[in-house]
């Protein structure tokens, strides 16, 4: 299933959230996966784990970021869950904060989902006057008329 | 051919989305690579394999900045333009 219609099949989608900072903007993203069955809560601990250990590697541009881990780390089915924050929420990457556009990723394997995935995920952040549409959604019939708009699948 | 690994923390995700945005800059370049993606704990083990190792800037003081591969950290992986402006600055392609 593609990328937009899955968000909107699944309802992984929190517009304006609030987060007071990038772990509850990570949780937020991950929770939604949980609640639609698709993740263990665990995957929120790989994921913050990680960041500490390491720090951000999945910043991909200014205000956008696309939390994940790995299979093993609690993924049930690969999905993805969208959450924008209406103020945003800085996740120590000087370049890129602050992030107010979360794609939460997960992926089932490492092979099947993610190649056709990545490409989805490079189509819907491909013009910057889209990210700024999905920055401004204030809910879902908004973002599901944007995804229209843009020829994606809904 | 250039010889070129994209990592990031899980080998999968960032890094394959790097992949991807190498690929499309040497087709459009016409120029020859060979592009892998892992994690950032392997592609540290087999530095010396590659000619260049494309990462996001987070992660750059992971790897050793001294020795043959170059290490080119990008701030944006949605950008070919960040990518080609690097690996030319590198001397990478002529």
């Amino acid at each position: 299933m593609a990328l937009t219609q899955q968000l909107l099949e699944l309802d992984s989608i929190h517009l304006q959230a609030h987060a007071a900072n990038w772990r509850e903007a990570v949780r937020i993203g991950v929770d939604l996966l949980v609640r639609a069955g698709t993740v263990e809560s665990r995957y929120y601990d790989a994921i913050v784990r990680k960041t500490e250990d390491i720090g951000t590697w999945y910043i991909l541009a200014p205000g956008i970021a696309m939390p994940h881990s790995k299979p093993e780390d609690g993924v049930i089915k690969g999905s993805f869950a969208l959450v924008t924050l209406a103020e945003p929420v800085n996740f120590g990457d000087p370049d890129n904060d602050p992030i107010d556009i979360l794609l939460t990723l997960a992926a089932a394997d490492t092979k099947t989902m993610n190649e056709g995935a990545i490409g989805e995920v490079l189509t819907l952040f491909e013009s910057q006057g889209t990210i700024d549409r999905i920055r401004g959604a204030k809910n879902r019939d908004e973002l599901k008329a944007l995804f229209e708009s843009l020829g994606l699948e809904t | 051919m250039l010889k070129i690994v994209a990592a990031c923390g899980n080998g999968m995700g960032s890094s394959q989305m790097i992949k991807m945005k190498i690929t499309q800059v040497f087709q459009a370049l016409k120029v020859s690579a060979d592009v892998q993606h892992m994690a950032i704990a392997e592609a540290r083990d087999q530095v010396a394999k590659f000619d260049v190792v494309i990462c996001s800037e987070a992660l750059t003081s992971q790897f050793p900045q001294s020795g043959r591969t170059k290490i080119i950290g990008l701030k944006n992986l949605l950008s070919t333009q960040e990518i080609e402006t690097k690996v030319r600055a590198a001397g990478l392609i002529k």
